[in-house]
């Protein structure tokens, strides 16, 4: 099946569903995609599955007096299809009023096609054999640097969504991805290093070999680590670090849903409160260019937009859907429909090189390339959590370019600290992401430099 | 289901028509209604943190795997008219041949009895069938227990996931093999706050798969209402812990989620041989051989899906073996890893049934299934008559481990004192930071099969992730001469 045949196909289906649900509901919104989506997974230097997804989606929004109701439908044979809205009528009757769901958004709307051209790139559709081959480039700059064995995943696809809603919104764009993450290895089997790059095209920050390289430097000089002393310290974070332990305060925290929700630690936090460091300023940016989560419209048609979050170390706005936006105030494009759900977490930079991070830090200092399984005792203020490095980390030896391999330390924080307690930021952001991280979005952040971060380790 | 298996078996034969080493086809259904209640309103829609996407979902599709030379590639489609399906097998086996091509190593599939045959879980009322009124009314008995005067604010979360997964395997070997289990999840999640901002966050996972009735069996209602009591008691009573060493016993929650991270995760055989590096990681015991000595001789930690009712439950793997119980630990030494075909034929060995998959769009990977210590003979009262001083870690909030399994951390949440053979008030978030190695050598008691209990959980791993369901496990355990982390 082509792609026109495809899109037939799903005109069809969504012909079909708008038919039933229209004298059901009174608010309604359909959402198609056309997946084509690929994975290489990679480890011990050898590939280990090529995988595709071809698929066709339906995510389906009805209310009908302020009951609602979302579900997902990837089981498109036609008797499920009648069968599953025949149960959403039965559903739609039994189900109580949402007390956070007003209205969808009113067009009719003008999406830009700048947000398009900058999210599509017909070349990655057309990988194939040479997807393996950045796989093998990367893989060589990897073991260039030292290392002896790697792992990682490339992620290359291309999608189709196409948006209607009962207030006559129509909309429809294409996207392409790319997400490379290569692991080096050393005979030292503790010994690790990580990088990543990510993209919507091919030729616009998109470059495995430097990725290769990164991860087989940090593994290199991981190489002979002792266990780090507990204590108190200022670390400096690699970009893909704040996945974990800066960006959730903006992708989560700042989630109007959430806070109202009381699983916010910013909830009891309003407009003008000062939540961090006057370093810090954040936007949640549906419109950047090349970006992950970039996109013309959001799960309800409204246009995206950058909104201010953060401004200055103090609360702006909190991201927001069309119900959940006050009176004076328009939706930040972040529909999902119940729920509001990030776009790109973009951080202001500063004008700091690492070195210069380095150079700055005052007190015994802790490099971290990378962390993972942040964990909360609780998301009520502040945000306790705990976040353990996972690749090289380094002492940073004072006046010296040296760098001591530590390991087993953790970081035990909470998210207040870490905003109040940011020094400094690098001058270059890197678009990131991270397996199953906290923040669950792309993220565009500098290194960061933070001060006073407590790490702990193992009593046995 | 019955009448798409002739796509699966065209599938198969279409694949066929051209050298290979191996070839499999899943065709798969999974169904998954969701309602929850947040803060005493209703909501039927996703929900954040990580509690679930797709809340109301209904899926149907193939996952089609293939090995030619060494190479292994995987195609997976929801449109199964066989013009499409043509493409997913010539797409997965041109794959699978590229990939052979850059392999030192060639990937190989252990040699197992292929089956024919039907399996599910034994249920009596399929929860897919409650109605979405008893649903709402099963959730609603919750919401009145805070009612109840309490000397501090709630936020609280009651999620109700009903799913059932139904799915026919076959392989080139001869495997035909139906599978059916529907699933019941109930999670309360529960924050206590006092005026100032001290508060603790409470998350269960009460699961099975012996259907709507067992669920009902638990008397969930008293048991939340009880750790509603409790987490207030936490917040407004709980005091510092000692600093001093001390010795520790593990409530069956903690020690249950212990058995799953401590040591079923390092003994995935994926992760010893590297294949979740990039990903969940590998394991401390790769630089170990199997005989090693982890912990004392009366630690025992199995796994085991053939449980009846579990929430892990299943007869046959997602790659058509048989399913058996794992003795991972085994009177403290290295065991026996999980393994699936492919890490099974790396090791010369056979699979023992762990290879899980959550859904047509994914492949099969090495997954635990109902992990546990196995019980001991130690009464309670035997176990602390002769501590000093202690601490009883009831259950846990927080939690992690590092990529290789070594390094844990643990934070109480209902944790007593005990002192001189006697259990004592309340002690706020005692923090168990310790290796995996230096957990299980000081472990010197299990308690006996009377507090044996299970937890529900969704276990993550892989990319892109699976969680899958599963139950951790244990009795009580002691550890001794352990010193708190400082913790919060």
């Amino acid at each position: 099946m082509n792609t026109s045949e495809k899109v037939e196909t799903l005109n069809e289906i969504s012909t079909r569903i708008k038919k039933k649900i229209e004298p059901i509901c009174q608010d309604w919104i359909i959402k198609g995609l056309i997946i084509d989506e690929n994975q290489i997974r990679f480890s011990e230097n050898q590939i280990d599955i090529k995988k595709n997804w071809k698929d066709l989606k339906i995510d389906l929004f009805m209310s009908e007096k302020r009951r609602t109701l979302e579900i997902t439908l990837n089981d498109l044979r036609l008797s499920s299809i009648d069968d599953t809205i025949n149960n959403c009528e039965k559903l739609l009757n039994s189900a109580e009023k949402n007390r956070f769901y007003k209205n969808l958004p009113q067009g009719p709307f003008d999406y830009t096609d700048k947000i398009k051209k900058n999210i599509f790139d017909e070349k990655v559709g057309k990988l194939n054999d040479d997807a393996v081959k950045y796989v093998e480039k990367a893989t060589e700059a990897c073991f260039a640097e030292g290392a002896k064995r790697v792992a990682g995943s490339f992620f290359f696809g291309v999608s189709s969504i196409f948006l209607e809603t009962s207030e006559a919104i129509r909309g429809e764009y294409r996207k392409s991805n790319l997400n490379f993450r290569i692991r080096a290895f050393a005979e030292d089997m503790y010994a690790t290093g990580e990088s990543l790059t990510v993209s919507t095209h091919l030729n616009q920050g998109f470059d495995p070999i430097a990725a290769g390289e990164e991860a087989g430097r940090i593994c290199h000089q991981a190489i002979g680590g002792k266990k780090g002393k507990p204590g108190t310290y200022n670390i400096i974070i690699y970009p893909k670090v704040t996945t974990e332990i800066q960006a959730p305060t903006a992708a989560l925290a700042m989630n109007e849903y959430i806070r109202k929700m009381g699983l916010s630690w910013l909830a009891g936090k309003k407009k003008g409160d000062k939540i961090a460091n006057e370093n810090i300023t954040i936007w949640d940016d549906g419109t950047k260019e090349y970006g992950l989560a970039t996109r013309p419209f959001d799960d309800e048609g409204a246009p995206s937009k950058k909104t201010l979050l953060v401004d200055e170390g103090t609360i702006n706005r909190f991201f927001t859907n069309t119900s959940l936006s006050k009176r004076h105030e328009e939706s930040t494009g972040n529909a999902g429909i119940t729920i509001p759900t990030p776009t790109n977490i973009v951080f202001k930079p500063g004008d700091c090189s690492l070195e210069e991070l380095i150079e700055i830090s005052e007190k015994p200092t802790l490099l971290i390339t990378s962390t993972w399984y942040t964990r909360y005792q609780s998301y009520a203020p502040p945000g306790v959590f705990s976040s353990l490095p996972k690749d090289g980390m380094f002492l940073v030896k004072k006046h010296s370019k040296v760098l001591e391999p530590v390991r087993e330390l953790r970081i035990n924080s909470d998210h207040f600290h870490m905003m109040k307690n940011l020094l400094a930021l690098g001058k270059e952001n890197k678009q990131v992401t991270t397996w199953l991280n906290p923040s669950n979005s792309t993220v565009f952040a500098p290194f960061m430099l933070i001060e006073d971060v407590k790490m702990t380790t193992g009593t046995k | 289901m019955e009448e798409f298996k002739e796509i699966a078996e065209y599938a198969l034969s279409y694949a066929q028509e051209r050298p290979l080493d191996y070839a499999e086809v899943r065709l798969e259904m999974n169904n998954r209604d969701t309602v929850s209640f947040l803060n005493g309103k209703l909501h039927i829609g996703s929900l954040p943190i990580e509690l679930t996407a797709d809340a109301f979902s209904r899926m149907f599709g193939i996952n089609i795997r293939i090995l030619v030379d060494g190479g292994m590639a995987m195609s997976s489609t929801n449109n199964i008219s066989k013009s499409s399906i043509k493409v997913a097998v010539d797409n997965a086996y041109k794959a699978a041949k590229r990939n052979a091509h850059q392999r030192k190593k060639p990937l190989k599939m252990s040699r197992e009895k292929s089956y024919e045959t039907e399996w599910s879980s034994n249920f009596k009322v399929n929860p897919m069938d409650i109605s979405l009124e008893e649903r709402i009314n099963f959730l609603k008995e919750f919401i009145a227990i805070f009612e109840d005067p309490f000397p501090i604010q709630f936020f609280h979360i009651f999620v109700l996931i009903t799913e059932e997964r139904n799915t026919y395997f076959i392989n080139n070997e001869g495997a035909r093999i139906s599978g059916y289990v529907p699933r019941v999840a109930f999670i309360p999640v529960i924050i206590g706050i006092i005026s100032g901002g001290k508060n603790e966050q409470m998350m269960k996972t009460y699961a099975s798969s012996a259907g709507w009735n067992d669920l009902l069996s638990w008397d969930l209602v008293k048991e939340v209402r009880k750790n509603v009591a409790t987490l207030s008691d936490i917040v407004t009573k709980a005091k510092k812990p000692p600093q001093e060493e001390l010795d520790i016993i593990l409530g069956p929650e903690v020690s249950g989620i212990v058995s799953h991270e401590n040591c079923g995760h390092p003994h995935e055989a994926d992760r010893i041989l590297g294949r979740e590096g990039a990903q969940a990681g590998e394991s401390y015991l790769r630089e170990h051989e199997l005989g090693f000595k982890i912990g004392n001789d009366c630690v025992n930690v199995y796994d085991d899906p053939t449980i009846e009712g579990s929430y892990g439950f299943y007869l046959f793997d997602d790659e058509g073996v048989k399913s058996r119980k794992r003795k991972l630990i085994k009177d403290g030494i290295f065991n026996e890893m999980l393994h699936n075909r492919e890490t099974a034929a790396m090791l010369n060995t056979n699979s023992n049934g762990a290879a899980r998959a959550t859904s047509y769009q994914r492949e099969p990977i090495i997954r635990m299934a109902n992990t546990y210590f196995a019980p001991g003979d130690f009464s309670f009262e035997e176990m602390i008559e002769d501590i000093k001083l202690g601490i009883y870690m009831k259950s846990f909030t927080e939690w992690n481990i590092d990529d290789k399994r070594l390094e844990a951390k643990y934070v109480g949440q209902e944790a007593y004192l005990i002192e001189n053979g006697e259990l004592k008030g309340l002690v706020s978030k005692p923090t168990l930071e310790i290796s995996s190695i230096g957990l299980f050598k000081s472990i010197d008691a299990q308690g006996d099969m009377n507090s044996l209990e299970w937890q529900g959980a969704f276990c993550g791993k892989s990319e892109p992730g699976q969680g899958i369901p599963v139950w951790t496990g244990g009795p009580n355990i002691r550890l001794r001469n352990i010193k708190l982390a400082g913790g919060e």
